[in-house]
């Protein structure tokens, strides 16, 4: 530790303008507290391009974005406004699917539980009945035109509570919650073949889907994997986006809202967390450049 | 001249050594570049000495920083993001070097994660067992029972899920991390070669071989084990998140965020009974475990004096019954951060970046941005943002911290960076930072030079008569309970000044190791 300390003595780290620079004090026969212009070049480094120049472009993406979102937010549209592109666009994602296989023994063992027994399932769709009942009730209405919505891929459910909308401002990302739910769709896939649970009305014939089955097993649900993963995953490029625990809650009520519609039983919205949670491991390796090109939106 | 006519912002900013905080806090002189603190610890030789352990609850951290890769536990670094029972990152990445040659992908994954504790490191096992059982919530039993058989046996179950740790996304734990215990170092960066006929004095320019990286974080004697969250909000990851750091027998706990408990909330929100019920655990698992080992907690961003939770516990019942110690930013020009509450009890100051306000109360804006126009504003506040008032105003002075090396992380790179390749640009190495986050490492990091420079003693070094017996038998300790008091008795620097007001302060009082340092030893028995 002595010798560490040392180099403190002889060098020093300057926060400069918008990069660093590091002034060795070594060969310069100044003293320390005169280093401004003093030192020889020789003395001198300063942090190349790369940092400076990323830095120069937005030099406050480094700040704690709590406190200053709706600034940094239309400042980021302002300087974007000439390349906006349209929503969810995006070509398959090839080499991120060959990644995905490519780790395939990082994720197709994942310890997410056996689904309930028949009997529990029964249990589980008195619940269901339930929430159809209150479905077609006022205070639900919002619900019915939400699962109409989420039917498909709907990113709103995710840009609102992150304070963005689909108008392009943020289309990495955009981007890369597409790429998530195209990962997780095949990955969901392939464990709902597994365990083949059927669809509630399957078991509970008074249960009458808001929308149509899709045509394969229950669990787990696929729009939880794919709705909690989006949140996961961003939770990795920036947890300190004070929408996080909203983005959190959206993802639950998307997932939920299967439920609501009489797709699933709580217990595959359960799996499916489980799931998503398990697989950012695999997820954040995959995606790795699509999440460092939405990562840029924020910071 | 008319008030509207100030200058548009140049983007011109200030220099200003990486380390001021330091100095601020008293513990380096940026002129001189040595620490007293530093050079006495350093000569004591304390590397034969159990270092003081900071266990950061934050997200993950890149431990291959060179600047960070002496100062992080990768033994005990552990993730809970991921896996529900945690997983092992830096386990995890040596089997992954280990077994390249040969082993299926499946396997490789499977022995990732395999870290059976040995009896030593499950010393305090029934300690957590006591704490998980004084919640009455059978739930919590259960689940700290599961940890604790993982980590003596863990099952294929428990190793099929891998860490999310991936280092590029490791952002904010390792500024966290740097600030409290990163060391000064070197490293050798790979030179790029030239083509073409070149000036012989810009070629040795361009090739040096060697870079220093002259930047230390207040402690860098400490190890700090990450223990990384996800922002899921599930009580049940914080809940062993919290257990872990007294399991491992950390000194100082450091958290930066909040804890979404619904109860908490303002106003409250709804929640079922039963996740209720598992939140309260977690409050009562939180102040149990600060009666032992201070917790410093991040007072918030919100730019309102609604101090989040749990550095709100800090105020509870006078704060003298926990070792929860909240954190607000002060500027480099002394006033209260922009976005930092302003009225902390239980609480200090430590130093931080400023936030841009333009409210009732504070109007400040960063007038040299180059996005700042005055004719975008009124005439009734303009003179209040003029830049060279030295006691009022923006600061644009960020801590620098430690960042993700290479093209990730908060200052990027056009260099990749990963560990195949070392990273010419060293500029990526660092980066700016703020928020009560930064301040509460800083803090951190001043607490933890305390325990080792002895001035506070360790949650069981001050009853070393204390057998193995009574630890595992969930005796309390009172150390954090003892550590916060004696910080919040000496956080400013004269006993009869309190942090002034935001609007038009000079100065706010931080904790420094003036303050704490200079006392004897024996003046602060921790029970």
């Amino acid at each position: 530790m002595v010798d560490q300390l040392e180099i403190l003595k002889s060098n020093y780290l300057l926060a400069s303008e918008h990069s660093f620079t590091i002034v060795s004090l070594e060969d310069s026969a100044s003293t320390i507290g005169d280093t401004s212009g003093a030192a020889p070049l020789a003395g001198v480094r300063t942090a190349r391009l790369g940092g400076a120049a990323s830095g120069s472009q937005n030099r406050n993406r480094n700040r704690n974005r709590n406190r200053n979102r709706n600034r940094n937010r239309n400042r980021n549209r302002t300087i974007q406004g000439a390349e906006l592109r349209p929503s969810q666009t995006f070509l398959a994602p090839w080499r991120e699917r060959r990644l995905l296989h490519d780790r395939v023994g990082q994720w197709r063992d994942l310890p997410i539980g056996l689904p309930p027994t028949a009997d529990e399932l029964r249990k589980q769709c008195q619940v269901l009945l339930q929430m159809q009942r209150d479905l077609y009730t006022q205070e639900q209405e919002r619900r019915q035109t939400e699962i109409a919505n989420e039917a498909e891929l709907e990113l709103s459910g995710y840009l609102q509570p992150l304070g963005i909308a689909e108008d392009g401002s943020h289309p990495e990302t955009e981007i890369l919650f597409g790429m998530v739910a195209d990962m997780c769709e095949e990955v969901g896939l392939s464990y709902k073949a597994r365990y083949q649970v059927p669809r509630p009305n399957a078991i509970e014939p008074r249960l009458k889907p808001f929308l149509n089955n899709p045509p394969y097993s229950a669990f787990p649900s696929n729009h939880a994997f794919q709705s909690f993963s989006i949140a996961f995953v961003f939770c990795r490029i920036f947890p300190e986006h004070p929408g996080i625990y909203a983005l959190f809650n959206s993802a639950r009520r998307i997932a939920e809202n299967r439920e609501w519609a009489g797709l699933h039983y709580a217990s595959d919205t359960q799996a499916g967390h489980d799931l998503a949670r398990m697989f950012v491991p695999t997820l954040e390796v995959v995606l790795e450049t699509q999440m460092h090109r939405a990562q840029q939106e924020w910071f | 001249m008319n008030d509207l006519d100030n200058p548009k912002g140049d983007g011109i900013y200030p220099h200003y050594s990486a380390l001021w905080h330091l100095q601020e806090i008293g513990v380096f002189d940026v002129k001189t570049g040595t620490s007293a603190i530093w050079d006495d610890l350093s000569k004591r030789q304390i590397e034969s000495e159990k270092a003081t352990t900071v266990a950061l609850i934050d997200n993950s951290v890149a431990w291959d920083h060179p600047n960070l890769q002496h100062a992080i536990d990768k033994r005990l670094m552990i993730d809970f993001f991921a896996a529900p029972l945690g997983a092992f990152p830096a386990r995890h990445e040596i089997t992954q070097d280990s077994q390249a040659e040969g082993q299926s992908t499946e396997h490789k994954v499977r022995a990732a994660t395999a870290a059976p504790f040995d009896s030593e490191e499950l010393l305090r096992a029934d300690h957590i067992r006591t704490i998980a059982g004084q919640t009455k919530n059978a739930g919590v039993a259960s689940l700290v029972n599961a940890f604790l058989e993982r980590l003596r046996t863990p099952t294929d179950a428990h190793l099929s899920t891998s860490p999310a740790t991936h280092t590029p996304f490791s952002a904010h734990g390792t500024a966290m991390a740097g600030l409290i215990g990163a060391r000064p170092t070197t490293v050798q960066v790979t030179p790029i070669e030239t083509i073409g006929n070149i000036n012989e004095r810009a070629a040795k320019h361009i090739q040096q071989t060697t870079s220093v990286l002259p930047y230390s974080g207040v402690d860098p004697f400490c190890q700090i084990v990450p223990i990384s969250t996800s922002f899921d909000p599930d009580p049940e990851q914080l809940i062993l998140a919290l257990l872990y750091a007294d399991l491992i027998d950390a000194d100082v706990i450091v958290i930066a965020r909040d804890f979404p408990d619904p109860r908490k909330q303002i106003p409250p929100q709804p929640a079922s009974e039963a996740k209720n019920n598992l939140w309260g655990a977690l409050e009562l698992i939180i102040k149990s475990v600060s009666r032992q080992r201070v917790i410093l907690c991040a007072a918030g961003n919100g730019a309102d004096n609604n101090v989040i939770y749990p550095a709100s516990l800090a105020d509870e019942k006078n704060g003298e019954e926990n070792g929860i110690v909240a954190v607000g930013a002060r500027t480099a020009k002394g006033t209260v951060a922009g976005y930092s509450p302003s009225n902390l009890p239980g609480g200090l100051f430590a130093p931080s970046g400023d936030g841009e306000r333009l409210d009732s109360e504070i109007q400040r804006l960063d007038v040299r941005s180059p996005g700042f126009d005055p004719a975008d504003h009124s005439h009734q506040y303009i003179d209040t943002l003029v830049k060279e008032n030295p006691t009022d105003g923006y600061s644009s002075q960020d801590l620098i911290s430690t960042d993700v090396q290479g093209q990730f992380g908060y200052n990027g790179s056009f260099y990749r960076g990963d560990n195949t390749a070392d990273v010419t640009d060293f500029g990526s190495y660092f980066c700016r930072f703020s928020g009560t986050s930064g301040a509460v490492a800083v803090a951190g990091g001043l607490v933890s030079l305390a325990y080792t420079s002895g001035t506070l003693k360790r949650p069981f070094q001050h009853e070393a008569d204390v057998t193995n017996a009574a630890v595992q038998q969930g005796e309390d300790g009172t150390a954090g309970v003892a550590a916060k008091k004696m910080l919040l008795e000496h956080r400013f620097e004269t006993n009869d000044e309190e942090p002034r007001p935001r609007t038009n302060a000079p100065a706010v009082q931080i904790l420094t190791w003036n303050n704490i340092g200079k006392n004897p030893r024996k003046q602060w028995p921790a029970s």
